[in-house]
């Protein structure tokens, strides 16, 4: 074994002595440490000579201790392979006791003399950490999203409410229609403002899954954007095709139609657009799932808005002529992933686009 | 009575409630604590009678006219309905149900209680049902149709 070891370092030596960012330790069928190269003696805070001899298990700890009971090296086998098995469950254990948690892999070889495995560490402390970063970070700003979304809508019903009061007052047909439009401009923010809310995490803890009345939420949503600018012009089409019940967050899915129907009148509706243009949407199901497209009518220019990446909101950073629709973009996508969904863009050939959203049925018995 | 920190709302409620019925008398707190004392010394006006009724073996006259007169005045003065906001910095509209839930006044006088939110979530629903005293659930604006739906109809938080 040891012969063939050696044959083995000088085949790689660059590897093996490389010690720049790899620990690699080699043990035998017993899970014994025959060898291990500099960055694992760096890494683990133990010289070659006080670990040569020991198992290998002896150097790992796992959050999830029960696992870990066992110290055999075939436990570490078992939980690489443990279907349950993420990273960040697995730690290393420094020589002052400190843990640090690594990505590992384990490589069999053979030999004439018996087996031999290969163990490859990698420290992702920094990945962890950043990670850990990430999340606080995510976490505060669906925080923020959700404390202004609340914070702004009472602004907007207060101005509804004086609004009203005038509707009451005495007043010319001028002002009127002055205060109908203020009216729609308002009731359009209040909504966006209730959709952004909805979809924040903060929200999620209390989403409760029933059966879906597709009709319903579609006509609810139509009704809704009734206001919108170019509602006019659009001519809608609908087909339901459902064979079994679906069951899903009613909630998250009326703003989903309704930002979903909202996004395709502004795409449909560009001022190249003098004519009235067509939005189809179309709701089919399966036992596991329900696909919802809508297509619409884009003008030649627009015609490959899947090419230039809608739904893909990091184009709003330098590409302002998407950026008015925007939050129905965020609302979507937000929605389509809190409900473990799917969302594809395609170009149809008659100069239109389609946005193809797949959904899983929440209860299938 | 109408409870909510924003004094424009606060307004806006009023002037609505009295385009619905100019005869509805509106008391109005942008505090949720002093609308809470105010509602604790009805409770205790009114407790003292009860206790000095079942105390006393004989009631003179002059001691019931009191009765009679102070029984006028907790009539006058104590609200039918309450709309109550939920977002307030001082107490939330659900800390102030709570403790509603606890006085005596509310259930005497079948006190209704009606939340009044610009918030639509079905987390402040949810919370709202799970109350006794929580006769509806209504969204700001306050419109007209809103007032006309919750005070006719049987109590109906859906």
């Amino acid at each position: 074994m040891k012969r063939e070891l050696k044959e083995l370092k000088s085949k790689y030596p660059a590897i093996f002595e490389s010690g720049n960012a790899t620990s690699i330790v080699v043990v035998n069928g017993e899970g014994t440490i025959i060898d291990c190269n500099l960055y694992a003696e760096t890494t683990f805070g133990y010289a070659k000579s006080e670990v040569v001899g020991f198992p290998l298990a002896e150097f790992f700890v796992s959050s999830r201790e029960e696992v870990w009971s066992d110290k055999s090296f075939s436990a570490i086998t078992k939980l690489i392979h443990y279907s349950a098995y993420k990273r960040n469950e697995l730690f290393g254990l420094k020589k002052g006791g400190t843990r640090f948690p690594l990505e590992l892999e384990i490589l069999k070889g053979e030999t004439t003399s018996g087996v031999y495995y290969i163990a490859v560490m990698v420290d992702s402390s920094i990945q962890t950490a950043l990670e850990v970063e990430l999340k606080k970070k995510s976490r505060e700003l669906e925080l923020l999203l959700y404390r202004s979304a609340h914070d702004l809508k009472a602004p907007f019903c207060s101005a509804e409410g004086l609004m009203n009061l005038l509707k009451d007052e005495d007043v010319s047909p001028n002002v009127r229609e002055i205060l109908n439009m203020l009216e729609t401009t308002l009731e359009k923010g209040r909504n966006l403002l209730d959709d952004l809310a909805l979809v924040s995490i903060i929200s999620q803890n209390n989403r409760s899954v029933e059966k879906i009345n597709f009709v319903e939420i579609t006509k609810e949503a139509l009704q809704t954007l009734k206001s919108l600018d170019g509602f006019e012009h659009v001519a809608f089409e609908l087909q339901i095709k459902l064979q079994n019940n679906f069951y899903s967050n009613t909630e998250l899915l009326s703003a989903l139609f309704k930002n979903l129907i909202q996004f395709a009148i502004n795409y449909a509706h560009s001022p190249q657009h003098k004519e009235s243009s067509g939005v189809r949407l179309m709701i089919k199901n399966h036992l596991d799932d329900v696909k919802i497209a809508i297509a619409f009518n884009t003008s030649e220019n627009d015609s490959d808005c899947s090419d230039k990446g809608i739904f893909d909101l990091s184009q709003f950073t330098n590409d302002y002529s998407l950026s008015y629709t925007g939050l129905e973009e965020y609302v979507v996508k937000n929605i389509v992933g809190i409900l473990d969904g799917k969302i594809r863009v395609k170009t149809l050939d008659e100069l239109g686009t389609c946005v193809e959203i797949t959904l899983p049925n929440g209860k299938t018995n | 009575m109408l409870i909510d920190d924003n004094k424009i709302d606060l307004f806006v409620h009023q002037r609505m409630l009295q385009n619905f019925d100019n005869n509805i008398s509106v008391s109005m707190f942008s505090s949720p604590t002093l609308s809470i004392q105010y509602l604790e010394k009805l409770q205790n006006f009114d407790n003292n009678i009860s206790v000095s009724m079942f105390s006393s073996p004989t009631l003179s006259i002059q001691y019931l006219e009191n009765i009679g007169k102070a029984a006028n005045i907790e009539k006058e003065t104590t609200p039918d309905i309450i709309l109550l906001d939920i977002n307030m910095p001082e107490l939330n509209g659900f800390q102030v149900l709570k403790k509603f839930e606890t006085m005596d006044v509310f259930y005497r006088n079948e006190i209704d209680v009606i939340m009044l939110s610009s918030s639509q979530s079905s987390i402040d629903l949810d919370k709202s049902k799970n109350t006794t005293l929580c006769k509806e659930y209504l969204t700001k604006p306050l419109t007209l149709e809103k007032i006309r739906t919750a005070f006719n109809s049987p109590p109906n938080i859906n």
